[in-house]
This record gives structure tokens, C-alpha cells and sequence, in this order.
């Protein structure tokens, strides 16, 4: 096949059975309809990935996944690109072709995680979403908002609107007690947003990503090849829409301080995560609302590709990091067992020359085989040792099957693996040293860049995949799941079913599974004792 | 000691549905992996109580100063956990 552009979309947080490409096992989303129709026509002429998994999670391992190739979670958790790695931009333009990055995504210029954006020719930078730090001027804070986001101003800790303020405008603020609560405070977002418009889209953010997008083709030219990468933060909380997504799967007022538009993560029965009935539909609807808006304005990418004529020169690969549980087995957020609605993504691929376009396929994938199949797609060699593998075989028609396996997980907490119709979590065993390596010091929470060292690390040769030494220092793990869960996917998609006792034999099919991944991907190991595998 | 995850018996159920409060009244105690030392981690193996140890409670600035636990969304804080698990023994649970 021919050389080609590439587009390479992820869509943060988006939930795939929210498509209208795939189903939902859930009644809820198939009762709310959520409209997707730009997606829906693409995917109609793409090839559609149906058996598609994240690996390392969440957003930054994730990115990292595609950047270099190196399924990280086994090593390491949320951190820079490494100085030994070799990013997908480097490799575009060592083969000679003419590399853009469009975000708003404010993780990929944080401290402690570095190296994402500086191989590409260009980027730009959408400021604003999240807790970017941007705005520093004072404003006049929107109450609701600021209630909406989370400030709790008539709880126990009888916050008020003034306090949070006051924290706003303080020089100072690294040190006020709100951003000892909250570190990365949201009254950031509640400042950055102050002056945009809910009746006006186009002030939000995947309106000016997409909208940069759009201009980018139409008015770049006159290179021979190039690679548009782009970043798309939303879907990602906050869920704060603008007009008419925030009231298209809702009847209750958008604006309503009492309803949240950013919950914290966790179960939602109770602790700091819990939500009434009313606040969770809330969420829900302001969520898909998101997703419709993403939707829209990636349409007019779409219509700058046809404006173009550029579809017969252009591969395009539409994907996302994880999904986000709204309430699903009693959880809402990422940073929960690793459920398909978290772990199984959106994969979409158009090639003009590819003979199956329009057909959706089985094959098991992974997050981490975009990176080589980027490169293949723009004919780019890459002689880096890395765990992708590339889909363009599949795209040729030339077969039907990839991989035997997929990992996934978090860094420092349980692991799952899944050969396409099960899907077993394993959990780790928090008494057995885990250890990150990494050139940095680094944590994989915050601060992201630790002052202080870590008893007994060392350093040394330690990677399989290059030869550059790093540091290698323990660190707790967590366990969420605590005992083994298995669930047969093909016959219960919602994953309500776990038949770990009732089926032992699968469950050993499962553990080997593991092993076999776990041997190929030459895992440290204390992973192996991490997960009660035999090595 | 650490809680375990229980899953709902049907996906499809509402949340407050889901997950029975199987402990009944007692407070929902959750806190971070950062925050915690190896000591104040076995203290917390060792006690009766249920502390849910999560990987992260989006409250990082107050997890990098000082120790704490969020008790039913409301943190309180102390000198050790030690002292947080007696501060739970005694059902005062409000950030002094």
C-alpha cells in the first residue's frame, strides 16, 4: 500500500457503548439515545475495531502507549516520556514527514510529565480545560459554578464562596488551605471558564480544537506527507457543557448549584464519591451531552477532509484512553476495578485503499499497537524495541486475527488480561515489593517530582527494552478487586456475572494466559509474585 | 483492616441500589495509598476497622502535608493514622 497522511484523533474518556458503532449492555444508555451521527457515518465507511482494549491507564500511561510503543504499566506509572524513548513524532520525522499536534489537553505541559508534545514540528495548545494554569487575573467567581465543581459552601467544612475566591486571587496560593485540600483546585477551571458563553459552543473546548483542526487542513499545503495528531481532552471531566448539549438529555436546569458537574471517583453508595439518584442522572446527562458535542465539532473535520478532497491521500485512526463509569457496578469514574466501560475503547480506522472499509472486525487489539500502526501507515521505519504490534494487516484484509492476548491495568494495583471473549482481573498482592522504574524520580501520584529520595533505590540496567539504566524504587500497591474476578464477555457484556468459582477451568486457561503475556513482555519479576504467576 | 470491593448483582440497577451498605451505620472511612507510611499501613491491617484504601482521593495537596483519612466526604486529619484509628474509636469525626 501507499504512504499516507495520517489523522490520529484520541477523544479522552469516551465511552464506547455510547456510539452508535457498538452496543450498550447497559438499559440506561440505550433508553438515553445518545446522538453520535458524525461518528455513526464515519464509522459506516471506516473499519470498526470491536475487540479494542486500553493498556496502561489512565490518560498519561495511556499516551505514552501511543507515543512510544512501550506498554508501561508494568514498569512504571504516570509519568514523563523517558529520555530513551523515541516518540511517534521523532519517528514521523526522521521519515521525512511534517508533524502537528492540536490539544487542550493541560497533562500533556504538567509538571512531571514532559516530553509529550516537543518532537512535533508544531503544536498548539487550547488553554483552559481542567485545572490548567492559566488565567491569574481577578474575576468575579460564579458561585454556582464553583458549587457545581465541587465546593461544598454550606457543608461541614462550610466553605465559602470568598474563601475559595480570596484563594483564587492570592499570590500565594500554593500555601492557603484550599489548595492543601485540593492541590489541583478546581476554582482553576470555575476562573478559566469565567468568560465563556453556555449559549455560545464555540467558546468551549472541543468547539476550538476541532474548529483549529478544521483550518489546519484547509489551509495547510505543499507538504508531501504529513501526521495531525490530535489530542481531544473532552469528553474528560469537568462535565460542565454549554447550550443546547447541556439540556438535550436532561429536563432539569444545567445551571442548578445543586447538581454536580465533577464528581470525585469512587463508589457511589457512600464516602467522599457518593451520589443521590438525582445527582447521578445529572451526570449522566451532562456527560453525554459531551460526547454529542465532541461528536459535532469532529464533524467539521470531517467536512474540511471532503472540503479537501483529502479522504483517497488520508488514513484516520479515532480512538480514546478509557471509558468512565456513570454508576455501573456501583462506581463512577476511572480509577475502579478495570471494567470494559473503562478498558474496552473505540477504535476506528479509515484507509482508502483498505478492502474491508465499512465491516467491523473481531480481531483482539491493543492501545499500544497504534504506535506501530501509525507508522506503517505513513510508510515510517522504526528499529526501537517496543510491544506494538501493527494493525496493518488486519486494514489489508490480509487476516483476521492479531493477538492471543491483551494487559491492561493500572501501575501499582490489579491486573487483567482478556483473550477477546473473557476478561480475568487479577489481583495483586500488596505484600510482595513493587518497584518503578524510571530515569526520573518520580511518583505516580502527586507531587509528581518528590524533593526527597526513596529509601533503598537502585540503579541499573534493568528494562528489557533498552539498554539505558534507571531507577528502580519501591513503592506501596493497592488492590482493588482483592480476589480473582473472571467474566465471560461474549455472554455477559455488563461483566455482572463473575464465574471465577464456577468455572476453574477457564480460570486456569486465564492464569496461563497470563503467564504466557506476562513471560513475552519480559515482566520484572516481582510482577509475576505480584499476580501469584508462576514464571 | 482494608474493605474489600463488592460488586452489584446487576449492572443495570441504580447505584444507591447496588452495593448494600453491608456495615450498616458505620462511617465510610476512606484514604489514600500515598499518605500512608508501611507502619500506618499495618496499623490499619491490624485494626477493626474498615478503611478503604484507595490510590488516590483527589486531594493531593493535603495527602503531600499531612496525614488523613475523608470520613463520610469530610476530612479529618492528625499526627499519625495511629491516631486517626483512635479518633475514629471514638466517633468524633470531624476535622478539629
Amino acid at each position: 500500500m501507499r504512504d499516507l497522511n495520517v489523522l490520529f484523533i484520541s477523544i479522552d474518556s469516551l465511552r464506547r457503548d455510547m456510539l452508535g458503532a457498538y452496543e450498550s449492555p447497559f438499559d440506561w444508555v440505550t433508553e438515553m439515545g445518545v446522538e453520535t451521527p458524525n461518528l455513526d457515518q464515519f464509522a459506516e465507511k471506516a473499519i470498526t475495531f470491536d475487540n479494542h482494549y486500553a493498556g496502561s491507564l489512565p490518560c498519561m500511561p495511556a499516551r505514552r502507549e501511543w507515543d512510544t510503543g512501550i506498554q508501561e504499566f508494568l514498569w512504571r506509572g504516570w509519568g514523563p516520556i523517558e529520555a530513551y524513548d523515541t516518540t511517534l513524532a521523532e519517528k514521523a520525522r526522521n521519515a521525512g514527514v511534517l508533524t502537528k499536534l492540536l490539544t487542550d489537553h493541560f497533562h500533556l505541559f504538567q509538571h512531571g510529565s514532559s516530553g509529550y508534545y516537543e518532537d512535533y514540528h508544531g503544536f498548539e495548545f487550547v488553554r483552559g480545560h481542567e485545572d490548567d494554569l492559566w488565567k491569574t487575573q481577578p474575576y468575579e467567581a460564579d458561585e454556582g459554578l464553583l458549587q457545581q465543581v465541587g465546593y461544598d459552601f454550606g457543608g461541614e467544612q462550610a466553605e465559602t464562596t470568598a474563601e475559595v475566591t480570596d484563594a483564587a486571587a492570592n499570590p500565594n496560593h500554593v500555601l492557603d488551605p484550599y489548595d492543601l485540600e485540593h492541590y489541583r483546585p478546581r476554582w482553576k477551571y470555575v476562573r478559566n471558564v469565567a468568560e465563556f458563553d453556555d449559549e455560545d459552543e464555540t467558546d468551549f473546548f472541543a468547539a476550538k480544537v476541532f474548529s483549529r483542526a478544521a483550518d489546519w487542513l484547509r489551509t495547510t499545503s505543499g507538504w508531501d506527507q504529513w501526521l495531525l495528531r490530535i489530542d481531544e481532552f473532552d469528553v474528560h471531566e469537568p462535565f460542565h457543557c454549554p447550550e443546547p448539549y447541556a439540556s438535550m438529555y436532561t429536563d432539569e436546569d444545567p445551571r442548578d448549584p445543586e447538581l454536580p458537574v465533577w464528581p470525585y471517583y469512587g463508589r457511589t453508595d457512600r464516602g467522599q464519591a457518593a451520589l443521590t439518584d438525582r445527582e447521578l442522572s445529572f451526570i449522566r446527562s451532562q456527560f453525554a451531552g459531551k460526547v454529542t458535542m465532541v461528536d459535532t465539532w469532529l464533524g467539521r473535520v470531517f467536512d474540511a477532509l471532503d472540503e479537501q478532497d483529502l479522504w483517497d491521500e488520508t488514513a484516520v485512526v479515532i480512538t480514546s484512553d478509557h471509558g468512565f463509569l456513570l454508576g455501573e457496578h456501583g462506581w463512577i469514574g476511572k480509577m475502579s476495578p478495570d471494567f470494559d466501560l473503562v478498558a474496552k475503547t473505540p477504535l476506528f480506522v479509515w484507509h482508502p485503499d483498505a478492502p474491508e472499509s465499512g465491516t467491523a472486525v473481531d480481531a483482539l487489539t491493543s492501545a499500544v499497537d497504534l504506535h506501530a500502526t501509525v507508522l506503517d501507515l505513513l510508510g515510517a521505519e522504526s528499529d526501537a524495541k517496543t510491544h506494538s504490534e501493527s494493525l496493518l494487516p488486519i486494514i489489508q484484509g490480509e487476516t483476521t486475527e492479531h493477538r492471543d492476548w491483551a494487559l491492561y491495568g493500572w501501575w501499582h494495583s490489579d491486573i487483567n488480561v482478556t483473550d477477546g471473549t473473557h476478561t480475568y482481573m487479577a489481583p495483586i498482592q500488596e505484600d510482595v515489593p513493587l518497584y518503578n522504574y524510571s530515569t526520573m524520580q518520580m511518583s505516580a501520584q502527586s507531587p509528581f517530582t518528590p524533593t526527597s529520595g526513596y529509601e533503598g533505590a537502585e540503579s541499573g540496567a534493568f528494562l528489557p527494552y533498552t539498554d539505558v539504566p534507571v531507577w528502580r524504587q519501591q513503592y506501596p500497591s493497592a488492590s482493588l478487586v482483592r480476589q480473582p474476578r473472571l467474566y465471560d464477555t461474549d455472554a455477559d457484556p455488563s461483566q455482572s456475572d463473575n464465574i471465577v468459582t464456577e468455572s476453574p477451568s477457564v480460570k486456569r486457561k486465564m492464569e496461563e494466559l497470563l503467564q504466557d503475556a506476562l513471560e513475552t513482555m519480559e515482566a520484572p519479576e516481582e510482577v509475576f509474585e505480584q499476580y501469584g504467576i508462576d514464571q | 483492616m482494608s474493605s474489600d470491593w463488592t460488586d452489584p448483582s446487576n449492572g443495570n440497577t441504580t447505584p444507591c441500589e447496588a452495593v448494600p451498605d453491608v456495615e450498616g451505620a458505620s462511617p465510610a472511612v476512606e484514604c489514600c495509598i500515598d499518605n500512608l507510611d508501611s507502619e500506618s499501613r499495618r496499623a490499619i491491617e491490624a485494626s477493626d476497622k474498615s478503611v478503604d484504601v484507595r490510590y488516590c482521593l483527589q486531594r493531593c495537596g493535603r495527602c503531600y502535608t499531612e496525614p488523613f483519612f475523608v470520613v463520610d466526604g469530610e476530612a479529618i486529619t492528625g499526627a499519625d493514622h495511629s491516631t486517626l484509628l483512635e479518633t475514629l474509636e471514638s466517633g468524633v469525626t470531624h476535622d478539629a
